[in-house]
This record gives C-alpha cells, sequence and structure tokens, in this order.
C-alpha cells in the first residue's frame, strides 16, 4: 500500500519537485533513488547550516525585509520621485510619513518587486533550500529587530568582508544544489514512470 | 567582536583569527558540489564516491592555479 502511494507520487513530476524542495533529497526518495536522495539530503542541509556557522543568522537576508528587520517601505518625495525607507520601529513601519512627511506608497515588495529582490539576487538561490531557509530568513528577520536599550542599532547586525561572502556562497549554493536535485529527481521520475508503461 | 560572548549560528565565526583559515572554507563547499554534480550525472551510484573526489581535486586545484594566476597579475601591475 505504501509503495503503491509512493508509486502514484513518483509518476506526479510537479510533486516530486515539490516535495523535493520541501525537503532536499526527498524528490530522488520518492522516485526510488533513495542512495541519491541521502547524499543530496546530507549535502544540501550541511552547506545551509554551515552558511549560517559561518556567516552568522544574518546571511539569510530575504527581500522584502529591511536591515532592522522591518518592512521597508515607499514613499512618494514629489510627483516623479519615490524613495525607500527603511523603518526602526514598528510604529515607523505602518507609519513611515511621520517622519519624513510624505505620502506612503506602501510596502518595498509589493510596490517594487524586482528592484527590491535584485538588490538581494542571493536571496533567488538561497529560497531552493526549502522551508530551512523560510524558518532561517524568520529569525534572522526577527533577531534584527533594534533591542529596547539601542533602538537605532540592529539587535544582531550582519556579518561583513569575508564573513558574509562565503555564508552567503553556501546558503546560495545549497539552495541551488537542491535546485539541479529537484530539476534531475523530476526527470528521473518522469523517465522511470515512462519506462514502467 | 569579543570571543566569549560569540554564539554559534547568531555571530558570525572568527575566521578572522587566521589569515589562512578563510580559503580553507572553500573546501567543504567543493566536496558538496562535486558530491551533488556528480550525483546528478553518475548512471550508477556506485560511481559517486570516485567521479565526485576526482572533480573536488579538479575545482581546488582550478581554483588554486587561478589565484595562483591572479596573484602573479597583481604582482605584475604593482
Amino acid at each position: 500500500m505504501r509503495l503503491m502511494s509512493q508509486r502514484g507520487i513518483a509518476s506526479q513530476p510537479v510533486a516530486i519537485a515539490l516535495l523535493g524542495w520541501l525537503v532536499p533529497g526527498l524528490g530522488y526518495w520518492l522516485a526510488g533513488h533513495r542512495g541519491r536522495g541521502v547524499i543530496v539530503f546530507i549535502s544540501v542541509v550541511t552547506a545551509l547550516l554551515l552558511g549560517i556557522l559561518i556567516g552568522g543568522i544574518r546571511v539569510m537576508d530575504p527581500p522584502g525585509w529591511g536591515q532592522f528587520g522591518f518592512k521597508p517601505q515607499i514613499v512618494q518625495v514629489n510627483v516623479n520621485q519615490a524613495t525607500r525607507v527603511d523603518p526602526h520601529s514598528t510604529a515607523e513601519e505602518a507609519n513611515p510619513r511621520r517622519p519624513h512627511g510624505y505620502e506612503n506608497l506602501g510596502w518595498a515588495l509589493t510596490q517594487q518587486p524586482l528592484a527590491e529582490i535584485g538588490s538581494k539576487p542571493w536571496s533567488i538561490g538561497q529560497i531552493f533550500a526549502g522551508p530551512m531557509y523560510l524558518a532561517a530568513a524568520a529569525v534572522s528577520v526577527q533577531m534584527a529587530k533594534p533591542q529596547e536599550d539601542k533602538p537605532t542599532e540592529p539587535g544582531v547586525p550582519p556579518s561583513h568582508s569575508r564573513s558574509w561572502e562565503l555564508g552567503t556562497l553556501y546558503t546560495a549554493i545549497a539552495g541551488m544544489l537542491n535546485m539541479l536535485a529537484m530539476i534531475d529527481s523530476t526527470f528521473r521520475a518522469a523517465q522511470s514512470d515512462g519506462e514502467e508503461q | 567582536m569579543n570571543l566569549l560572548a560569540y554564539t554559534p549560528f547568531i555571530d558570525p565565526l572568527p575566521i578572522w583569527i587566521a589569515p589562512w583559515f578563510w580559503p580553507l572554507l572553500l573546501l567543504p563547499l567543493s566536496l558538496f558540489v562535486a558530491m551533488v554534480y556528480k550525483t546528478i550525472k553518475c548512471t550508477e551510484l556506485s560511481h559517486i564516491p570516485r567521479q565526485a573526489a576526482e572533480m573536488f581535486v579538479v575545482i581546488v586545484g582550478g581554483m588554486a592555479l587561478a589565484a595562483g594566476a591572479l596573484a602573479l597579475l597583481a604582482a605584475w601591475m604593482r
């Protein structure tokens, strides 16, 4: 029964790709390539954890959140010009007009999605590491929020120079490797399904 | 940063303690790339360890050669 249900999943390439994103290597595992699944799981998870260990949690820097852990807002400066405000507090996030005196157009990720994602291109690779990335990014955003005694500084500052570069490189490559594994496991599942028919 | 206050996974690893340390961190990454790439490419699972090891050597050797060539270029430009 269990094998039959696994066979059913393995015949659906989209499900294999999605499950491979949820848990690195699970796509291979369900497609019947268990050894490959284990290798991919160990490699991707270890690379991601090593990246966070080397660069600190703040290497998980999702687009749509600023360096203080709040949602950056786009405010209208004049008729032709808008600017991005990186709030320091929940109050400023809710109403960025007050310190600047301009009209708030909304969250930077929805107002200028390409510019926001383009300013953090490594996040495109990182997101393919799956829910581990989302969880680590959520922790990073929480830790970035300023503490009460230091309201103008991030709670945990981002690392810099080689720590940040290596941490980002590890986490982005972990995601990219999982993306390759997702594509290949999907292909192998579709191929083996075709062979059986 | 005060090393006594270092919290793993929250603070960055103090790789600046020794200048020779950070290039070594490229070795595990090269190994992961070689392992996953060969997992995808190899038709037989039993071929993966040997081929991944060969690819690891090629990646590290290539990076060392590139670093040497760039160091020579930088020295020549000075």
